[in-house]
């Protein structure tokens, strides 16, 4: 007679399927891709923007684009998770543009306290998913809770990172966290509102290279 | 499993519902806003039926080999630094739960909203053992500060509105603002504010999981608020009870089941927050993770080959918004943690005989929407019929239930059955113990039945 309860729960589980297993095959006939010709970044662009969020579309300039979001937002502190790239980052230290903001590099690690304190959060994503407008970070851009504490996200989405759909999506060290648009709930008469515990306002700079 | 002490059977309790005006008229809102938002992003997907083959395929996949896929699991997220735990029912997870909880040296825990934890009642039980349980999902606060009963599967605070919940933050939220108006952004603000302090001072938290992959150990949790990012980010342990139906085999299947279980639930292309994770890692989230793998109840699902249909649920609760009894009803009357279409299939297998769990599948005009809705394609209908053969009630009505699953369960069977009946009806009188049926109602007759009409019509 088997004693512990894995031992148990697997002897239940076997005496439940019986001794005959049939084959199950699944089906794979779904779309595994966006459709052929699919405009991948604009519609990205389009179905984040639906969730409410501030989409911009950016040609080459990202740090000059960073800058105006940080001077529209009134942000005064922004954390920058470790392998962020420096040259989004340009003139934001030095007063350019007329923007005076303090950079917190999480090297070492920022408290949770400090993030609470800060403005706003900056990283670039993993991947992009284009048909369902959502943002896929991974163990690379950056500890779970700088996308998570403070107030404002700003993303910033390479054009090659966009996929079609979610079966395209690269595998991505874990942790993985996906966001589709700023903080929501339905929880009141099922009406979707922005903003609960996750960051309240998310910016997603679409960078096109053009 | 969870039993709500004093509800009366489906009948009675459904009866009481129905006198609640206001509750039918929050419901009809709610299930209205959120019928034609799913119908909307449904649309865009050409492929829906085959996704929905897909997602009904993978999931009995991950049934047929139960056994391989935990033990793959088991492995995967203990390689990756997390311990696994194994509890045959609800008292033995609540007491490990309590166990580790205890060890980590907390008196309060912070929650992700979670079926399986409410199902096997665990914050009575860890109140039990001296430790306080926040919910920290919207509805399940509104649910937890109004000392209530959840309503719906996702949405358990379904049955108040935004008065309601308003009057209630006054009430019994500490510090809120008097002046706090029912606009529910400033409704949602106010839970951001109430939970801000305790998110950032948990030491352990308790969570469930939308899925578990077995080929990388990896856990999903699928949620909008940010509450279940904050719970499985901040503290230094997490603890995780997930049914053992929860796990799928593979990677490429969770993007089947990604793409369902928004469009069903709230009608989203994707919700705001997915958080995915393995075990532990330095330096991000939580040192110490246990999972609680919980069978309760679900291996004697898993043993009837129509009643394990129900495991295939991912918790959507697109059942619940186009059944037509839970529209009228509210999810109270159920007397279960899972109400609806399929809480009246799932409650009764996973909680054993009692007088409201054998009420239950027959809370149904087994008119079939809810089979429509299902992303994994659970015959709803055909499970209740079946259940209503296997839980008590009288003879007579078992005796005909079983006669009529025989009888259609073969096309032979029921072309016999059929012609029996247009000469049966002739009597306009049922015999017997059915007589009081046809004594309120005529027993309708048309001049020909669909399939003789079918048979005999013109072909293009």
């Amino acid at each position: 007679m088997p004693v512990n309860a894995r031992d148990e729960v697997l002897r239940r589980v076997r005496a439940a399927i019986g001794p005959r297993r049939e084959h199950v095959d699944v089906p794979r006939d779904y779309r595994r891709a966006a459709p052929d010709g699919t405009d991948v970044v604009a519609l990205f662009a389009e179905r984040v923007a639906d969730y409410r969020a501030d989409v911009r579309l950016v040609g080459w300039d990202v740090a000059a684009e960073v800058r105006r979001v940080v001077r529209d937002l009134g942000i005064r502190s922004l954390a920058v998770p470790v392998g962020f790239p420096a040259d989004y980052l340009t003139g934001l230290e030095d007063g350019l543009d007329g923007v005076g903001v303090e950079l917190r590099r999480d090297d070492p690690p920022l408290s949770t306290a400090d993030l609470d304190a800060t403005d706003a959060v900056i990283t670039e994503c993993a991947a992009a998913i284009a048909e369902t407008g959502t943002l896929v970070l991974g163990a690379a851009q950056g500890r779970r809770a700088l996308t998570l504490v403070p107030d404002r996200h700003l993303c910033v989405v390479r054009a090659d990172r966009v996929v079609g759909a979610v079966p395209e999506v690269p595998e991505v060290p874990m942790p993985v966290t996906w966001i589709s648009g700023p903080s929501a709930t339905s929880d009141i008469e099922l009406h979707r509102v922005e903003g609960v515990h996750g960051p309240r306002t998310l910016v997603v700079l679409v960078v096109t290279g053009s | 499993m969870n039993v709500w002490l004093g509800m009366p059977p489906f009948p009675e309790a459904a009866r009481q519902a129905l006198g609640d005006s206001q509750l039918r008229a929050n419901l009809r809102a709610a299930t209205a806003t959120i019928r034609t938002k799913r119908a909307a992003v449904v649309a865009e997907r050409d492929d829906w039926e085959q996704l929905r083959e897909a997602g009904r395929a993978i999931k009995d996949r991950a049934l047929r080999d139960l056994d391989t896929y935990l033990l793959q699991l088991e492995a995967q997220v203990t390689d990756a630094g997390g311990t696994v735990h194994w509890a045959r029912d609800a008292d033995e997870a609540n007491r490990i739960v309590a166990g580790l909880v205890r060890a980590a040296g907390a008196t309060e825990v912070v929650k992700v909203k979670s079926m399986a934890t409410q199902e096997i009642g665990l914050n009575e039980a860890l109140a039990a053992a001296g430790i306080t349980a926040l919910e920290t999902d919207l509805a399940e606060l509104i649910v937890q500060l109004g000392h209530d009963r959840p309503s719906h599967i996702l949405v358990p605070a379904i049955h108040r509105n935004r008065a309601q919940i308003r009057e209630l933050f006054r009430r019994e939220m500490p510090g809120v603002d008097p002046d706090l108006t029912d606009d529910p952004v400033a409704l949602a603000s106010a839970a951001r504010a109430h939970l801000r302090r305790a998110f950032l001072a948990a030491r352990v938290a308790v969570s469930g999981a939308n899925f578990a992959v077995a080929e990388t150990g990896a856990l999903v949790v699928v949620e909008s608020e940010g509450n279940g990012r904050m719970c499985l980010t901040l503290p230094e342990v997490l603890i995780s009870v997930v049914g053992i139906e929860k796990v799928i085999p593979t990677t490429a299947d969770l993007a089947v089941l990604l793409q369902l279980l928004p469009r069903s639930a709230t009608g989203e292309r994707m919700n705001p927050y997915t958080s995915f994770w393995r075990g532990t890692t330095p330096g991000d989230g939580p040192r110490e993770f246990h999972l609680v793998l919980l069978d309760n109840g679900r291996t004697t699902a898993l043993a009837d080959e129509i009643g394990r249909d129900a495991l295939r649920c991912i918790r959507c609760s697109a059942c619940l918004n186009v059944c037509p009894v839970y529209e009228r009803t509210g999810g109270h009357a159920y007397g279960s943690v899972y109400p609806g279409p399929i809480g009246a299939i799932l409650t009764p297998q996973l909680r054993g005989p009692d007088p409201v769990a054998d009420s239950l599948p027959y809370a149904s005009t087994l008119c079939g929407a809810c089979f429509d809705a299902c992303p994994v394609k659970i015959d709803i209908p055909r499970a209740l019929v079946h259940l209503r053969g296997k839980v008590a009630h009288p003879p007579g009505e078992r005796a005909a239930m079983r006669a009529a699953a025989w009888v259609m369960s073969r096309p032979p069977r029921f072309a016999v059955a059929r012609l029996a009946a247009r000469l049966g009806a002739r009597l306009a009188r049922l015999p017997g113990p059915w007589r009081r049926w046809t004594e309120a109602r005529d027993l309708p007759t048309p001049g020909e039945s669909f399939r003789d009409w079918w048979d005999a019509r013109e072909r293009p």
